[in-house]
Order: C-alpha cells, then sequence, then structure tokens
C-alpha cells in the first residue's frame, strides 16, 4: 500500500469495524442492559492482540505482515496466508448475505435476489479495481460522514431515552456479560486486519489502537442509545434493531421517513467495508503468488463470494445461530494465531563471516 | 435454474470480454486462476440451485465445533 497517513489508517480501521457490529447488536439477549461492557471487555482484549501483531511487523522493516510471513517462511507463511485469505473471504461471504437479506427485508423486497447480490458485489468489485487509494478516499469521505450522523442520532434521540431500561444497573449478570463478550470477540476483532495490509513503517502502534478505542467508544454508543430508546426486551427479538432505532427518529411531520435518509449515508459505508475484506483477499494473494495481479483477481474472487453467499448458510436463522460456533474460528484468527506469529514470526539471524 | 444459470454465465463472459486485454498481457497463472475461479463460482450456484438437500458448509462445521462451544 502507498503511504498513508494516520488519519486514514484510523479511517480504515473504523470502517472495518463498525458497520456490521452496528447492524448485528442482536446479542443484547445475553448480556441485556449491560451489552456495553462486553464490547468495552473484547477491546481490552484486542489491545493486546494488535500491540503483538504491530510488534511482529516492526521486526520486518518496509513490510506488512503478509510480505514478512511469506518472506521468512516461504511454506508455512504461505500457509498461513492462506488460511487468513479463507477467513476474510469467509467474512466477504457473510456480509454479502447479510446486506441481500437486509435489502430483499427492508428496501426491495420484489427485487430477485440475484439482481441485489450481482450489484452489491459488482460494487465492491469496482472500488476494488481502484486500488488502496480508492478505498482510503471514500473511507475518509464516508466514515466522518457516518460518525457525524451517530451523534445526530443521539441528538434526536435524546429526548426519548429511558433510564428505567437501564435497571438494574448495578446487578450484573456476569454469565451473561461472559457470553455476551465471546459472541462479539468476532466482530471487534476484525481490527486485526490492518497490519496485514499497512507496511510496518507507516504505522505506529497507538495508529491501530485509536481506531480500535473509538470505533468500540460509537458501538457502546450506539448500544446505549438502543437500550435506552427501545430497551432490550424490544430489542433482542429484532431482526434489525439499529434499524428500528433510526425509524424512531422523526425530525418533523415532512420527514418522517428519516430512516432512508440514515440508510443511504449507512448502505454506502457497509460497501466500503466489504470493499476492505476483498481487497485484503486480492492483496494476500498477490504476495501469496507474486505473478498474480490483485487488480484482475477482484472479479473472480467477488463472483466466487456471491456463489458462497447463496451456498453457506441456509437461511438467516442458522446464519445467526451460526455466529456462536464463528466465534470459536474467528478466536483461531483472531488470537490464537497472531500470538503463534509474535512469538514466532522473527528475522533470520545473518551468519557470521568467519 | 438454467435463467439465472444463464445471468451468471453472461456475467462471466462479460467480465472476460472487458478484462482479456489486460489478462492477456499478464503471466498465464492469472488466466488460470481468473477462470478455474469462474467455473467454481458457476458449480457452487448451479450446486446449490440444482438441489433441494444439499450440504449448508456452515451448518456442517456447526455440528462439529458446537461441542466445544462454552456457551450454549
Amino acid at each position: 500500500m502507498n503511504k498513508i497517513t494516520t488519519r486514514q489508517i484510523i479511517l480504515l480501521g473504523i470502517v472495518y469495524m463498525l458497520p456490521f457490529v452496528i447492524n448485528e447488536v442482536r446479542f443484547i439477549s445475553t448480556a441485556k442492559q449491560h451489552t456495553y461492557i462486553t464490547y468495552l471487555a473484547a477491546a481490552i482484549l484486542f489491545m493486546g492482540v494488535l500491540w503483538m501483531l504491530s510488534r511482529s511487523a516492526k521486526r520486518f522493516a518496509n513490510q506488512d505482515l503478509f510480505q514478512s510471513l511469506v518472506s521468512r517462511f516461504p511454506v508455512i507463511g504461505r500457509g498461513i496466508g492462506f488460511l487468513y485469505l479463507m477467513f476474510f473471504l469467509f467474512i466477504l461471504t457473510r456480509d454479502l448475505r447479510i446486506m441481500v437479506d437486509y435489502t430483499r427485508v427492508i428496501l426491495l423486497p420484489n427485487t430477485p435476489f440475484i439482481v441485489t447480490s450481482l450489484l452489491i458485489i459488482a460494487t465492491v468489485v469496482f472500488i476494488v479495481r481502484g486500488g488502496p487509494r480508492t478505498l482510503i478516499s471514500l473511507s475518509e469521505i464516508m466514515g466522518p460522514i457516518v460518525i457525524v450522523a451517530i451523534f445526530f442520532m443521539l441528538i434526536m434521540l435524546f429526548k426519548d431515552f429511558h433510564l428505567a431500561n437501564m435497571m438494574p444497573f448495578f446487578h450484573m449478570d456476569i454469565p451473561g456479560v461472559g457470553e455476551g463478550t465471546w459472541l462479539v470477540l468476532s466482530s471487534s476483532g476484525q481490527i486485526i486486519m490492518l497490519p496485514f495490509i499497512i507496511s510496518s513503517k507507516d504505522y505506529r502502534y497507538r495508529d491501530p489502537l485509536y481506531s480500535l478505542v473509538i470505533g468500540t467508544l460509537l458501538i457502546v454508543l450506539v448500544v446505549l442509545m438502543l437500550v435506552l430508546v427501545i430497551g432490550v426486551p424490544v430489542a433482542e427479538r429484532l431482526m434489525y434493531p439499529s434499524y428500528e432505532l433510526v425509524r424512531e427518529i422523526r425530525v418533523a411531520d415532512f420527514l418522517d421517513r428519516f430512516d432512508l435518509i440514515l440508510v443511504s449515508l449507512w448502505y454506502p459505508f457497509i460497501l466500503i467495508n466489504m470493499a476492505i475484506s476483498l481487497y485484503v483477499v486480492c492483496y494476500g494473494l498477490k504476495i501469496m503468488l507474486p505473478s498474480v495481479s490483485g487488480k484482475m483477481m477482484a472479479a473472480p474472487i467477488g463472483l466466487l463470494s456471491f456463489a458462497c453467499s447463496a451456498w453457506f448458510f441456509r437461511d438467516t436463522v442458522q446464519m445467526l445461530d451460526f455466529n456462536r460456533q464463528w466465534a470459536w474460528i474467528a478466536m483461531v484468527f483472531e488470537i490464537i494465531i497472531p500470538i503463534g506469529i509474535f512469538m514466532i514470526l522473527r528475522p533470520r539471524k545473518t551468519p557470521l563471516n568467519n | 435454474m438454467i435463467s439465472l444459470s444463464l445471468i451468471l454465465i453472461c456475467c462471466i463472459v462479460l467480465i472476460l470480454l472487458l478484462d482479456w486485454k489486460v489478462l492477456r498481457t499478464l503471466p498465464s497463472a492469472n488466466r488460470w486462476i481468473a477462470c478455474s475461479l469462474y467455473v467454481l463460482s458457476l458449480g457452487i450456484f448451479m450446486y446449490n440451485l440444482k438441489f433441494d438437500n444439499n450440504i449448508t458448509p456452515t451448518e456442517w462445521i456447526g455440528h462439529i465445533i458446537r461441542k466445544w462451544a462454552p456457551f450454549e
């Protein structure tokens, strides 16, 4: 990736963390009114993982983690790299399915799924074909807009806050919070993508850390708004609780469907998020197989994710149910392998001349 | 099923038509990988449409992992 500034790294991380977490605040049924603690606990855990990954990356000057893995361990490094490609391909596939389901349920119920899917994936492929500059520029535009929109929501919904929804505040269900933390680990852990695509010379540990902290605080803000406005008993039964939260906003009689304006901001945000997943897969493939052009692989991999998105999940309910098992797989990629990388990935010692 | 598969085939042909000029100049690995991925996508898509009781990978993996999940 070309030279990238601190602000761009922070926004890239936020764009990759925020959109689907907002859409997936369904684990509210486990931790109830203390759901915000689950995101904070997950963020604290990933501060450590990010530190380990950035330390590992710093051992190899001017290289990102994909490059350092391949250059240090040509065979095992490629194996681990391919595993990560599969991991990010699955994330792209799942996100595509979530978006297709969401679009068909909320926005375009009469449009065939193939049209919706192909339009989404075509947009994502075109963003990736524009290269990292396009991705970063789009993040720089949409990131601040969506952050401002979240604060706007806070102001507009402030009058509807019911503090009674947070009660009993001091009676914390520890097993419930533990289960909630386990379930949100996978989504918060997506931040580990940053050291894989950004060269170690371009960032310091604090850059992805800021990204993680700001992204988590924004999610906590959304979760608190959700609990305070809608309440746990209703929110835990909703398919898209954040969407229902936005529908609560009524500026005046003439702007009754304010949700459409916010969805029009959030939808491009989610497309950029999916483009980042596709970019990571294409970029990783290019590093694993140097003769391959990452840009030319965007369309075939995008089409593969389109086919897999229909095949991987039986229906939306099964997809939600799989989140409980997905936490295990995500933990391997987001915690266990990074610990292994931290312990093993060191530069080769140069042999003595004499 | 045929009509949906035809839409996908048309998309693949269109992408190849647009990309072929660039793909031709790149090493042959690019063409092989791209074409293999297109065929794989088409195969998965048709398999998914053709059979009602097809195996869903996440359901299958979920059954295996469920035993070790710390929370039910």
